[in-house]
């Protein structure tokens, strides 16, 4: 299994900025995951095809095994 | 439906919902300590994070108010167990409790939401003399345009946003005396205290990335400060006049 399943699991809710293999780039909440997906609430606009699309209301969908980096967005509460 | 900011806190069930995140809550609460503080008050308590921390560190009774019952469920949820707690429903601008009968007031990004002269006047009326208030508040970093104060209160449901000179002119004007006053970085570090499952509803994941957004657009004049304030003893306050 992908090692970003577990870091995923443990950070909903949180804004990423993930990369993927072939080099786009997503930013958005965590929403969901599952053994083969992470799903995003994108932020501001969401450029691109490849491996993301639109999974079944769970926001844009990327394939665990696509990622090649993932970093945490600085962000806070109001 | 329409969903506001605070409808989002409450829906994932957010825990420390302000800048800084639990982290300057405790940083706040060993400036408190120092003070008497045998009875607090959280105004705005939201989800009941921060009432609970402090639960853990005093014996001293701890109130929670905050005007929405939603959080209030949440609190009373996350707090069943707690024997110093209560939690109650109550407006900051007219709260529910007898003058000069707390120690210490805690209001974590929720005055700004209220109107503020009208909800400082009431920190002053039930605090002790000499009582601390400790506000942990959004401030501008310079006076915003127009446009940008209109689009911020307007998402957030803020009555206005301050500039650092502005809150300590309505402070002062309450009858407080500024002890001191203290910028620190906004960002929240690590695991997101909340409880987020998929069945919640997408229109609130849809808030949140909203949110972002606005905090990214003005990130340079969105400032968030500590004011560390005691009310002003009678005496002083008849003499200046107020
Ligand atoms: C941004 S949240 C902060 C919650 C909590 N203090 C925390 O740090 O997690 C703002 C809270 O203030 C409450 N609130 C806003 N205006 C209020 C008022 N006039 N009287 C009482 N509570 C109010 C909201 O219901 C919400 O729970």
């Amino acid at each position: 299994m992908s090692r970003y399943y577990k870091v995923c699991c443990e950070n909903i809710g949180r804004p990423v900025c993930v990369r993927t293999v072939d080099g786009k780039e997503y930013r958005g909440f965590i929403r969901r995951v599952t053994q083969t997906h992470v799903y995003l609430e994108p932020i501001g606009g969401h450029a691109g095809y490849g491996y993301g699309f639109w999974g079944l209301g769970f926001g844009l969908g990327i394939a665990l095994g696509a990622i090649g980096t993932l970093a945490f967005l600085p962000w806070f509460f109001i | 439906m329409t969903v506001s900011y605070t409808d989002m806190i409450a829906a994932f069930n957010i825990g420390s919902a302000h800048p800084g995140g639990l982290a300057v809550t405790k940083e706040m609460f060993q400036q408190v300590e120092k003070h008497p503080h045998q009875s607090i008050l959280d105004v705005g308590c939201g989800t009941g994070r921060t009432v609970q921390y402090i639960s853990e560190q005093t014996t001293g009774k701890i109130i929670g108010i905050d005007y929405d019952p939603k959080m209030i469920t949440k609190a009373k949820q996350k707090l069943a167990n707690t024997t110093n707690v209560e939690l109650k429903t109550g407006n900051v601008e007219a709260l529910p409790i007898d003058e000069e009968t707390i120690d210490c007031i805690i209001s974590e990004s929720v005055t700004s939401f209220a109107h503020i002269p009208v909800a400082l006047k009431e920190y002053a009326r039930v605090l002790r003399e000499n009582g601390i208030l400790c506000l942990l508040e959004m401030t501008a970093t310079m006076p915003l345009s127009p446009e940008a104060k209109q689009e911020l209160t307007s998402f957030y449901g803020l009555s206005s946003i301050y500039t650092e000179p502005e809150w300590r002119e309505a402070i002062e004007r309450a009858g407080f005396t500024l002890l001191d006053s203290l910028s620190f970085a906004p960002e929240t570090e690590g695991v997101l205290d909340s409880d987020i499952h998929q069945t919640i509803d997408p229109v609130y994941f849809d808030i949140m990335a909203r949110h972002y957004q606005l905090t990214e657009k003005y990130r340079d004049v969105l400032g968030s400060r500590i004011y560390y304030c005691q009310k002003t003893p009678k005496r002083i306050r008849q003499h200046v006049g107020n």
